[in-house]
Protein backbone atom coordinates (compact mmCIF):
# COMPACT_ATOMS: atom_id res chain seq x y z
CA UNK A 1 0.00 0.00 0.00
CA UNK A 2 3.07 2.32 0.59
CA UNK A 3 5.06 2.61 -2.60
CA UNK A 4 7.99 5.56 -3.07
CA UNK A 5 5.58 8.03 -4.41
CA UNK A 6 3.57 7.75 -2.05
CA UNK A 7 2.48 11.01 0.61
CA UNK A 8 1.87 10.14 4.47
CA UNK A 9 -0.63 12.40 6.61
CA UNK A 10 0.76 11.59 10.37
CA UNK A 11 -1.66 11.63 13.25
CA UNK A 12 -1.49 14.60 15.41
CA UNK A 13 2.37 13.44 17.43
CA UNK A 14 3.49 14.35 20.58
CA UNK A 15 7.08 13.75 21.15
CA UNK A 16 10.22 14.28 23.92
CA UNK A 17 13.59 13.85 23.76
CA UNK A 18 15.00 10.95 25.66
CA UNK A 19 18.96 11.67 24.92
CA UNK A 20 20.95 12.75 22.80
CA UNK A 21 19.90 10.54 20.09
CA UNK A 22 16.63 9.31 20.52
CA UNK A 23 13.30 10.92 21.06
CA UNK A 24 9.77 9.50 22.47
CA UNK A 25 7.34 10.05 20.35
CA UNK A 26 3.32 8.58 19.94
CA UNK A 27 0.16 9.33 19.80
CA UNK A 28 -2.16 10.93 22.54
CA UNK A 29 -5.56 9.95 21.31
CA UNK A 30 -4.38 5.82 21.41
CA UNK A 31 -1.77 6.89 23.92
CA UNK A 32 0.86 4.48 22.21
CA UNK A 33 4.60 5.57 22.35
CA UNK A 34 7.57 4.74 21.27
CA UNK A 35 11.43 5.73 20.86
CA UNK A 36 12.69 6.26 17.76
CA UNK A 37 16.28 7.34 16.57
CA UNK A 38 16.91 10.82 15.84
CA UNK A 39 16.88 10.15 12.29
CA UNK A 40 13.55 8.45 12.17
CA UNK A 41 12.07 11.33 13.77
CA UNK A 42 14.23 13.77 10.89
CA UNK A 43 11.80 11.19 8.51
CA UNK A 44 8.63 11.92 9.90
CA UNK A 45 9.03 15.81 9.72
CA UNK A 46 10.03 15.14 6.42
CA UNK A 47 6.73 13.27 5.13
CA UNK A 48 5.02 16.47 7.56
CA UNK A 49 6.93 18.86 4.80
CA UNK A 50 4.78 16.69 2.11
CA UNK A 51 7.19 14.89 0.31
CA UNK A 52 7.42 11.52 -0.81
CA UNK A 53 9.28 8.15 0.36
CA UNK A 54 11.55 8.35 -2.54
CA UNK A 55 12.00 12.20 -1.94
CA UNK A 56 13.12 11.23 1.38
CA UNK A 57 15.19 8.40 0.20
CA UNK A 58 17.38 10.68 -1.85
CA UNK A 59 17.71 13.61 0.47
CA UNK A 60 19.16 11.03 3.15
CA UNK A 61 21.35 9.42 0.07
CA UNK A 62 22.48 12.84 -0.59
CA UNK A 63 23.88 12.60 3.42
CA UNK A 64 25.68 9.45 3.32
CA UNK A 65 22.79 8.29 5.40
CA UNK A 66 22.04 4.16 4.67
CA UNK A 67 18.31 4.22 5.66
CA UNK A 68 15.38 2.21 4.52
CA UNK A 69 12.93 5.25 3.90
CA UNK A 70 10.00 2.55 2.73
CA UNK A 71 10.24 -0.10 5.59
CA UNK A 72 10.15 2.55 8.14
CA UNK A 73 7.02 3.71 6.27
CA UNK A 74 5.42 0.43 6.51
CA UNK A 75 6.31 0.59 10.35
CA UNK A 76 4.42 3.99 10.72
CA UNK A 77 1.29 2.74 8.81
CA UNK A 78 0.88 -0.93 10.21
CA UNK A 79 3.05 -1.19 13.48
CA UNK A 80 2.93 2.08 14.94
CA UNK A 81 -0.22 3.26 13.32
CA UNK A 82 1.06 7.06 13.57
CA UNK A 83 0.04 7.77 9.60
CA UNK A 84 -3.40 9.05 9.28
CA UNK A 85 -3.52 9.50 5.56
CA UNK A 86 -1.56 7.47 2.67
CA UNK A 87 -2.09 9.63 -1.11
CA UNK A 88 -5.08 11.23 0.64
CA UNK A 89 -6.87 7.87 2.05
CA UNK A 90 -7.38 7.50 5.77
CA UNK A 91 -5.79 4.50 7.15
CA UNK A 92 -5.77 4.70 10.90
CA UNK A 93 -8.86 6.86 11.81
CA UNK A 94 -8.95 9.36 14.73
CA UNK A 95 -9.74 7.48 18.10
CA UNK A 96 -12.20 9.69 20.08
CA UNK A 97 -11.03 11.02 23.88
CA UNK A 98 -12.52 8.56 25.93
CA UNK A 99 -10.88 9.97 29.11
CA UNK A 100 -12.94 10.45 32.28
CA UNK A 101 -13.76 13.40 34.27
CA UNK A 102 -12.62 15.93 31.72
CA UNK A 103 -13.82 19.06 33.23
CA UNK A 104 -12.36 18.24 36.69
CA UNK A 105 -10.52 21.82 37.86
CA UNK A 106 -6.94 21.80 37.18
CA UNK A 107 -6.22 24.31 40.22
CA UNK A 108 -8.11 22.01 42.91
CA UNK A 109 -6.28 18.57 41.23
CA UNK A 110 -2.86 20.67 41.75
CA UNK A 111 -4.49 22.08 45.33
CA UNK A 112 -4.51 18.46 46.24
CA UNK A 113 -1.39 17.03 45.31
CA UNK A 114 1.08 19.91 45.71
CA UNK A 115 3.92 19.06 47.75
CA UNK A 116 2.28 20.49 51.01
CA UNK A 117 -0.92 18.14 50.52
CA UNK A 118 1.72 15.18 49.95
CA UNK A 119 3.31 16.27 53.28
CA UNK A 120 0.11 15.86 55.41
CA UNK A 121 -0.61 12.59 53.56
CA UNK A 122 2.70 11.33 54.44
CA UNK A 123 2.44 13.06 57.98
CA UNK A 124 -0.75 11.23 58.48
CA UNK A 125 0.37 8.08 57.57
CA UNK A 126 3.32 8.01 59.54
CA UNK A 127 1.23 9.21 62.74
CA UNK A 128 -1.18 6.11 62.23
CA UNK A 129 2.32 3.71 62.27
CA UNK A 130 3.73 5.16 65.25
CA UNK A 131 0.13 4.64 67.20
CA UNK A 132 -0.10 1.30 65.62
CA UNK A 133 3.94 0.09 66.89
CA UNK A 134 2.99 1.93 70.03
CA UNK A 135 0.12 -0.21 70.48
CA UNK A 136 -0.74 -3.30 68.30
CA UNK A 137 -4.16 -3.76 68.64
CA UNK A 138 -4.69 -0.85 66.45
CA UNK A 139 -3.31 -2.68 63.93
CA UNK A 140 -5.94 -4.36 60.97
CA UNK A 141 -6.76 -7.57 61.26
CA UNK A 142 -8.91 -9.98 58.97
CA UNK A 143 -11.96 -9.84 62.12
CA UNK A 144 -12.05 -6.39 60.99
CA UNK A 145 -14.00 -7.32 57.89
CA UNK A 146 -17.04 -8.75 60.67
CA UNK A 147 -19.04 -5.03 60.79
CA UNK A 148 -22.31 -6.46 61.81
CA UNK A 149 -23.06 -9.85 63.70
CA UNK A 150 -24.79 -11.10 60.52
CA UNK A 151 -21.60 -12.93 58.09
CA UNK A 152 -23.73 -12.07 55.27
CA UNK A 153 -24.75 -8.30 55.95
CA UNK A 154 -21.03 -7.22 56.82
CA UNK A 155 -19.50 -9.18 53.48
CA UNK A 156 -22.27 -6.92 51.71
CA UNK A 157 -21.59 -3.98 53.25
CA UNK A 158 -17.64 -4.60 52.83
CA UNK A 159 -17.84 -5.40 49.39
CA UNK A 160 -19.81 -1.83 48.63
CA UNK A 161 -17.48 -0.02 51.00
CA UNK A 162 -14.21 -1.59 48.85
CA UNK A 163 -15.64 -0.50 46.08
CA UNK A 164 -15.89 2.93 47.32
CA UNK A 165 -12.33 2.92 48.16
CA UNK A 166 -11.14 1.35 45.14
CA UNK A 167 -12.60 4.08 43.09
CA UNK A 168 -11.37 6.66 45.87
CA UNK A 169 -7.56 5.11 44.64
CA UNK A 170 -8.42 5.03 41.11
CA UNK A 171 -9.60 9.02 41.13
CA UNK A 172 -6.80 10.40 43.37
CA UNK A 173 -4.83 8.94 40.30
CA UNK A 174 -6.95 11.02 37.78
CA UNK A 175 -7.02 13.85 39.64
CA UNK A 176 -3.19 13.55 40.36
CA UNK A 177 -2.58 13.24 36.55
CA UNK A 178 -5.14 16.24 35.62
CA UNK A 179 -3.14 18.16 37.78
CA UNK A 180 -0.11 17.62 35.47
CA UNK A 181 -2.50 17.90 32.62
CA UNK A 182 -2.86 14.77 31.63
CA UNK A 183 -6.06 13.19 30.89
CA UNK A 184 -7.06 9.64 32.54
CA UNK A 185 -9.50 6.93 31.70
CA UNK A 186 -10.71 4.60 34.75
CA UNK A 187 -11.79 0.86 33.31
CA UNK A 188 -11.49 -2.81 34.58
CA UNK A 189 -8.41 -4.79 33.95
CA UNK A 190 -6.18 -7.92 35.24
CA UNK A 191 -3.01 -8.29 36.22
CA UNK A 192 -2.13 -12.14 35.55
CA UNK A 193 -4.90 -13.86 37.99
CA UNK A 194 -5.90 -10.48 39.75
CA UNK A 195 -9.58 -8.75 38.42
CA UNK A 196 -8.14 -4.74 39.48
CA UNK A 197 -9.88 -1.48 38.10
CA UNK A 198 -7.03 0.52 36.61
CA UNK A 199 -6.40 4.56 35.73
CA UNK A 200 -5.38 4.69 31.76
CA UNK A 201 -2.69 7.34 32.16
CA UNK A 202 -0.10 6.51 30.09
CA UNK A 203 0.16 9.91 28.30
CA UNK A 204 2.16 10.75 31.38
CA UNK A 205 5.66 9.32 29.49
CA UNK A 206 5.37 12.71 28.13
CA UNK A 207 6.46 14.28 31.39
CA UNK A 208 10.15 14.08 32.64
CA UNK A 209 10.47 11.19 34.59
CA UNK A 210 10.92 13.28 37.97
CA UNK A 211 7.77 14.76 36.74
CA UNK A 212 5.66 11.52 37.15
CA UNK A 213 5.78 10.53 40.73
CA UNK A 214 3.24 12.60 41.90
CA UNK A 215 0.40 10.39 39.77
CA UNK A 216 2.03 7.35 40.43
CA UNK A 217 1.69 7.57 44.26
CA UNK A 218 -1.51 9.53 44.53
CA UNK A 219 -3.52 6.50 45.26
CA UNK A 220 -0.89 5.34 47.54
CA UNK A 221 -1.08 8.87 49.23
CA UNK A 222 -4.75 8.86 49.82
CA UNK A 223 -5.14 4.97 50.93
CA UNK A 224 -2.01 5.90 53.43
CA UNK A 225 -3.30 9.27 54.57
CA UNK A 226 -7.20 7.65 55.47
CA UNK A 227 -5.18 4.61 56.92
CA UNK A 228 -3.61 7.28 59.71
CA UNK A 229 -6.92 9.42 60.37
CA UNK A 230 -8.85 5.66 61.18
CA UNK A 231 -6.12 4.72 63.80
CA UNK A 232 -6.23 8.55 65.22
CA UNK A 233 -10.23 8.24 65.61
CA UNK A 234 -9.58 4.63 66.86
CA UNK A 235 -6.93 6.58 69.54
CA UNK A 236 -9.40 9.39 70.32
CA UNK A 237 -11.97 6.59 71.43
CA UNK A 238 -10.06 5.12 73.82
CA UNK A 239 -9.01 7.91 75.72
CA UNK A 240 -12.80 9.17 76.51
CA UNK A 241 -14.29 10.22 73.42
CA UNK A 242 -16.63 7.59 72.67
CA UNK A 243 -17.87 6.20 69.51
CA UNK A 244 -20.81 3.80 68.41
CA UNK A 245 -19.77 0.36 67.97
CA UNK A 246 -20.69 0.38 64.44
CA UNK A 247 -18.72 3.30 63.71
CA UNK A 248 -15.95 1.94 65.06
CA UNK A 249 -16.45 -1.27 63.18
CA UNK A 250 -16.60 0.75 59.73
CA UNK A 251 -13.57 2.87 60.42
CA UNK A 252 -11.37 -0.79 61.44
CA UNK A 253 -12.96 -1.96 57.80
CA UNK A 254 -11.93 1.14 56.47
CA UNK A 255 -8.43 1.08 57.85
CA UNK A 256 -7.72 -2.92 56.58
CA UNK A 257 -8.90 -1.92 53.18
CA UNK A 258 -5.97 0.49 53.39
CA UNK A 259 -3.06 -1.37 54.63
CA UNK A 260 -4.47 -4.09 51.87
CA UNK A 261 -4.82 -1.80 48.98
CA UNK A 262 -1.13 -0.40 50.19
CA UNK A 263 0.68 -4.29 50.70
CA UNK A 264 -1.08 -5.18 46.88
CA UNK A 265 0.70 -1.89 45.07
CA UNK A 266 4.44 -3.60 46.45
CA UNK A 267 3.76 -7.14 44.03
CA UNK A 268 6.28 -5.00 41.96
CA UNK A 269 6.18 -8.44 39.86
CA UNK A 270 2.86 -7.07 38.06
CA UNK A 271 2.30 -3.94 36.50
CA UNK A 272 1.33 -1.96 40.00
CA UNK A 273 1.89 1.27 41.39
CA UNK A 274 4.93 -0.11 42.89
CA UNK A 275 5.96 -1.24 39.66
CA UNK A 276 5.35 2.09 37.93
CA UNK A 277 7.50 4.09 40.49
CA UNK A 278 10.20 1.27 39.90
CA UNK A 279 10.60 1.05 36.26
CA UNK A 280 10.17 5.61 36.29
CA UNK A 281 13.09 5.26 39.02
CA UNK A 282 15.49 3.61 36.87
CA UNK A 283 14.03 4.86 33.96
CA UNK A 284 13.16 1.22 31.81
CA UNK A 285 10.66 1.57 29.30
CA UNK A 286 8.65 -1.40 28.61
CA UNK A 287 10.37 -3.62 31.47
CA UNK A 288 7.70 -6.31 32.00
CA UNK A 289 7.14 -7.07 28.50
CA UNK A 290 10.80 -6.87 27.75
CA UNK A 291 11.45 -9.65 30.71
CA UNK A 292 8.76 -12.09 29.25
CA UNK A 293 10.36 -11.94 26.01
CA UNK A 294 13.42 -12.87 28.16
CA UNK A 295 12.31 -15.71 29.08
CA UNK A 296 10.62 -16.87 26.00
CA UNK A 297 14.38 -17.10 25.18
CA UNK A 298 15.43 -18.81 28.04
CA UNK A 299 12.59 -21.23 27.10
CA UNK A 300 13.60 -20.93 23.78
CA UNK A 301 9.66 -20.27 22.33
CA UNK A 302 10.88 -16.27 21.01
CA UNK A 303 10.00 -15.72 17.53
CA UNK A 304 12.38 -14.12 14.98
CA UNK A 305 10.79 -10.60 15.49
CA UNK A 306 10.80 -10.77 19.11
CA UNK A 307 14.60 -11.53 18.66
CA UNK A 308 15.27 -8.29 17.19
CA UNK A 309 13.07 -6.87 19.61
CA UNK A 310 15.10 -8.44 22.75
CA UNK A 311 18.39 -7.35 21.00
CA UNK A 312 17.24 -3.67 20.54
CA UNK A 313 16.63 -3.25 24.24
CA UNK A 314 19.09 -0.89 25.73
CA UNK A 315 21.90 -2.83 27.93
CA UNK A 316 21.06 -0.76 30.97
CA UNK A 317 17.51 -2.06 30.69
CA UNK A 318 18.82 -5.29 29.86
CA UNK A 319 21.21 -5.47 32.95
CA UNK A 320 18.21 -4.63 34.80
CA UNK A 321 15.89 -6.62 33.50
CA UNK A 322 18.34 -10.07 34.18
CA UNK A 323 17.71 -9.05 37.93
CA UNK A 324 14.12 -8.17 37.75
CA UNK A 325 13.14 -11.32 36.07
CA UNK A 326 13.43 -14.03 39.15
CA UNK A 327 11.30 -11.43 41.29
CA UNK A 328 8.87 -11.85 37.97
CA UNK A 329 9.26 -15.26 38.12
CA UNK A 330 8.99 -16.23 42.19
CA UNK A 331 5.95 -13.56 42.00
CA UNK A 332 4.00 -15.50 39.24
CA UNK A 333 4.72 -18.68 40.78
CA UNK A 334 3.48 -17.49 44.15
CA UNK A 335 0.21 -15.75 42.67
CA UNK A 336 -0.61 -18.93 40.63
CA UNK A 337 -0.31 -20.92 43.26
CA UNK A 338 -2.42 -18.94 45.78
CA UNK A 339 -4.51 -19.08 42.63
CA UNK A 340 -5.07 -22.64 42.26
CA UNK A 341 -4.88 -23.99 46.09
CA UNK A 342 -6.58 -20.98 47.80
CA UNK A 343 -8.60 -18.58 45.52
CA UNK A 344 -10.45 -21.31 43.54
CA UNK A 345 -11.23 -24.01 46.13
CA UNK A 346 -12.31 -21.47 48.80
CA UNK A 347 -14.96 -19.83 46.04
CA UNK A 348 -16.17 -22.91 44.42
CA UNK A 349 -16.73 -24.60 48.40
CA UNK A 350 -18.64 -21.33 49.55
CA UNK A 351 -20.56 -20.69 46.28
CA UNK A 352 -21.41 -24.75 46.52
CA UNK A 353 -22.66 -23.93 50.18
CA UNK A 354 -24.49 -21.05 49.00
CA UNK A 355 -26.35 -22.69 46.08
CA UNK A 356 -27.17 -25.69 48.25
CA UNK A 357 -28.90 -22.80 50.86
CA UNK A 358 -30.67 -21.25 48.21
CA UNK A 359 -31.62 -24.30 46.53
CA UNK A 360 -33.25 -25.70 49.58
CA UNK A 361 -34.87 -22.53 50.91
CA UNK A 362 -38.12 -20.89 50.21
CA UNK A 363 -38.03 -18.32 47.43
CA UNK A 364 -39.49 -15.79 49.95
CA UNK A 365 -37.21 -16.52 52.74
CA UNK A 366 -34.20 -14.12 54.25
CA UNK A 367 -32.28 -17.40 53.54
CA UNK A 368 -32.93 -17.84 49.61
CA UNK A 369 -31.84 -13.96 49.25
CA UNK A 370 -28.89 -14.30 51.36
CA UNK A 371 -27.38 -17.30 49.65
CA UNK A 372 -28.46 -15.25 46.25
CA UNK A 373 -26.29 -12.17 47.30
CA UNK A 374 -23.55 -13.55 48.11
CA UNK A 375 -23.14 -15.59 44.93
CA UNK A 376 -23.72 -12.12 42.93
CA UNK A 377 -21.37 -10.56 45.39
CA UNK A 378 -18.67 -13.68 45.08
CA UNK A 379 -19.40 -13.52 41.08
CA UNK A 380 -18.34 -9.93 40.46
CA UNK A 381 -14.33 -10.50 40.96
CA UNK A 382 -14.61 -13.78 38.70
CA UNK A 383 -16.32 -11.82 36.17
CA UNK A 384 -14.38 -8.45 35.99
CA UNK A 385 -10.80 -11.41 35.39
CA UNK A 386 -13.25 -13.41 32.81
CA UNK A 387 -14.13 -10.49 31.27
CA UNK A 388 -10.64 -8.93 31.14
CA UNK A 389 -8.79 -11.97 29.63
CA UNK A 390 -11.58 -11.74 26.51
CA UNK A 391 -10.94 -8.18 26.64
CA UNK A 392 -7.37 -9.07 25.84
CA UNK A 393 -7.58 -12.25 23.74
CA UNK A 394 -9.39 -10.23 21.22
CA UNK A 395 -7.45 -7.49 21.47
CA UNK A 396 -3.85 -9.09 20.65
CA UNK A 397 -5.97 -10.72 17.65
CA UNK A 398 -6.76 -7.43 16.30
CA UNK A 399 -3.38 -6.02 16.50
CA UNK A 400 -1.59 -9.51 14.88
CA UNK A 401 -3.79 -8.32 11.80
CA UNK A 402 -2.33 -6.38 8.75
CA UNK A 403 -3.78 -3.67 7.48
CA UNK A 404 -4.74 -3.57 4.14
CA UNK A 405 -6.79 -1.25 1.64
CA UNK A 406 -9.09 -3.68 0.51
CA UNK B 1 19.99 0.26 7.32
CA UNK B 2 16.59 -0.37 8.84
CA UNK B 3 14.80 1.53 11.76
CA UNK B 4 13.48 0.41 15.17
CA UNK B 5 11.26 1.30 17.26
CA UNK B 6 11.25 -0.06 21.22
CA UNK B 7 8.07 0.19 22.67
CA UNK B 8 7.07 2.11 25.97
CA UNK B 9 4.64 0.36 27.60
CA UNK B 10 1.39 2.07 28.70
CA UNK B 11 1.00 3.17 32.55
CA UNK B 12 -2.36 1.95 34.17
CA UNK B 13 -1.98 2.57 38.12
Amino acid sequence: MVNESSFLTMHNLQRRKENSEEYLIGRTDESNFVILPNIAIEIIDLYDQQLTTSDISKIMQERGIEVDVLDFAENLVNDLQFVYKVDGVIINDVVEDKSHFKNLSPTVSRLLFSNFAYFIYILFLLVGMCICISNTTFIPTYQDIFVFDSISSSIIFATLLGWILIFKHEFAHLMAAKSLGINSRIGLGHRLVFPVVETDMSNIVLLPHNKRYRALLAGMAWDGALFGIGVVFLLLNTIGIEMNIVLLNIIKLINLHCVLAIAFQFMFYLETDMYYVFTTYFKCNNLLHNTRLYIRKLTKRISKEQTIELQNIDQYEKKIMQKYVWFYLLGVIWAIGIFIIVSIPALLKFLSIAIMKALHSNILSIAFWDALIFIAISSIPTGILIYSWIKTWKSNRVSNRPISLD
Amino acid sequence: MKIVAKKVEKVKA
